[in-house]
């Protein structure tokens, strides 16, 4: 049976948007494995969000309707992305042309931007203070990302993701050259910095002076405060995908419409996705985190490989 | 193309690995990976990092080297790859590491002359640079890996940079070692059947000097309970 391009266009938001607290969930089994720990049942974020959303919301004092629709704005624009990326299939879906990684990164930082709007209505100093470190480091890591999307764009001469998942297939020596190793190592960095993991932020602490991320849902509560959640994990998701399905792995992805395929294509994300997870389970445990005016200097190495990648392509040897 | 005469001559020669056969991709990628590797080193301050990520980085090489020997069926290329993993991957990192960093309680590495971030970036544009001096179209066309020998020129200059902005003894040993790291993959990426008793000859170097180096700096350190460049500098008459 075909199925059509809309039902697989939705079918991916489907998946991101099901399946993305298993995969936090899966990760802090892991992590709480190599520690020793027996750890947090796999499922463990969908009782915590089905805890929250039956809480009450509670507002502080002076603020306004931005507060509460920040949240709502932030989990739309993280369910936005699965549309412009290749999650389960190698063919592009009618709105897979809609956007580039650029627009993608767009939406990501609306997101941002919606959530760190919400923390300035709070007047909290631990929110503002997460979400003003979170806008710093954001754009420090933002040229590495530049870079990553200009080492696409040589590559491709376009800046599409599905295009560049395309060209890694075409052969293994695509996957292997040079500029695209070190472009993947960049964006490794990235992702590493933007799932609030360890060198840059300890994702499961409440230690303010480390915060960045997690200190600017300080004021949340209830169903806004698990939508908040809910769409940190569907960032995080869509983070390993853009790695592994665009970067790193872009195999294994449905070739054609066929419900088979495009149904055995869930799993096989879903395990690259916790391969990847088990890796930065396990950066998380042989690292130390950095020291809040350090995180510049791991910054600085992101942006020295994509500035590599770029260099490399430029010069003829990528 | 003042590059050309030479090329030529090595490759009418000897023997070279294609830049688009499999072992030439597996040559690049290791040498990628070494590179990564240097970087890491170049970003890390705590000397026991900087003994792992060596010790990676001879792994790879020996991994490359193995490839090139599979690919000519070269003895003397095979024994090369096993002496690399003995020596460099696994005993100079275990000597470094229980005779010099243990005995003398190195952790944290704080004889820094620019920040981390400034040697990155300075660690890229070297890069850059390396790629720029070695014009790959000028060498021989399609006999060699040509990005590992730019890539091999990088990492010595990441070697030399890591013993530029590092002033402990043992830091700047260890951007030796990866200089010289560089120097063999150049070699084995131009040049795969050059003879075995030259580089055989650099191992006993390297190990002679290792040897030295644990030596004096556990010798220099008793005597003035630190070891870097700058001090020794007051040694002088």
């Amino acid at each position: 049976m075909v199925l059509p391009s809309g039902v697989v266009q939705a079918l991916q938001v489907v998946v991101v948007l099901v399946f993305a607290p298993f995969v936090s969930g899966a990760i802090s089994q892991v992590e709480a494995r190599f520690e020793g720990r027996r750890g947090p049942r796999v499922l463990q974020p969908y009782y915590d969000l089905a805890k929250l959303f039956r809480k009450e919301t509670l507002v502080p004092e002076g603020a306004s309707w931005v507060f509460l629709v920040a949240p709502i704005v932030a989990f739309t624009s993280y369910l936005t992305v699965p549309l412009l990326i290749p999650v389960l299939t190698d063919f592009p879906l009618p709105l897979g042309y809609t956007g580039d990684i650029l627009g993608g990164g767009l939406i990501l930082a609306l997101a941002g931007f919606s959530v760190a709007l919400a923390a300035a209505e709070t007047g909290d100093p631990y929110a503002q203070l997460g979400s003003s470190r979170a806008m710093t480091f954001g754009a420090l890591i933002e040229p590495s990302v530049l870079f990553v999307v200009f080492t696409v764009a040589l590559i491709t001469t376009t800046d599409l993701p599905y295009a560049m998942a395309a060209v890694d297939r075409s052969s293994l020596a695509q996957v292997l050259r040079p500029a695209h190793v070190f472009a993947a190592a960049a964006f490794f960095l990235v992702v590493l910095s933007d799932t609030g993991r360890i060198p840059v932020e300890t994702h499961a602490s409440t230690l303010e002076f480390g915060m960045i991320d997690e200190a600017r849902a300080f004021e949340h509560s209830g169903p806004a405060l698990a939508l908040l959640k809910w769409g940190t994990a569907i960032k995080q998701l869509v983070l390993y995908v853009i790695l592994v399905d665009v970067f790193a792995t872009p195999w294994g992805l449905a070739g054609s419409p066929q419900i088979g395929s495009v149904l055995l294509a869930i799993p096989i994300l879903l395990g690259k996705a916790l391969v990847a997870g088990t890796i930065f389970a396990l950066i998380d445990n042989t690292f130390s985190k950095l020291r809040l005016y350090k995180i510049t200097e791991f910054m600085a190495s992101a942006f020295a490989l994509s500035a590599v990648a770029v260099l490399v392509l430029y010069l003829g040897g990528g | 193309m003042a590059g050309l005469p030479l090329a030529a001559a090595v490759a009418a020669s000897v023997e070279k690995l294609s830049a688009t056969s499999l072992a030439g991709t597996l040559v690049t990628l290791s040498s990628v990976l070494m590179l990564l590797a240097a970087f890491a080193c170049l970003g890390s301050k705590l000397f026991s990092r900087y003994v792992v990520y060596y010790a990676f980085q001879s792994v790879v090489l020996a991994f490359a080297c193995g490839v090139v020997a599979f690919h000519f069926h070269s003895a003397d290329l095979w024994a090369l790859a096993f002496i690399t993993l003995a020596v460099k991957g696994i005993a100079i990192p275990l000597a470094t590491g229980g005779l010099l960093l243990e005995r003398l309680e190195l952790r944290r590495d704080v004889a820094l002359s620019t920040g981390l971030s400034t040697s990155l970036i300075i660690g890229a544009l070297l890069t850059g640079f390396a790629f720029l001096v070695i014009p790959l179209q000028d060498l021989p066309h399609g006999v060699v890996a040509t990005s590992a020998v730019a890539l091999s020129t990088a990492l010595v200059l990441l070697g030399g940079l890591c013993m530029v902005v590092r002033r402990h003894i043992v830091a700047q040993l260890i951007g030796w070692l990866i200089t010289e790291n560089g120097v063999f993959l150049g070699a084995i990426a131009l040049v795969a059947t050059f003879p075995f008793i030259v580089e055989a000859g650099i191992f006993l170097d390297l190990v002679a000097a290792v040897l030295i180096m644990i030596v004096f700096v556990s010798g220099i350190t008793r005597r003035l309970a630190e070891a870097t460049a700058s001090e020794l500098r007051e040694l002088r008459g």
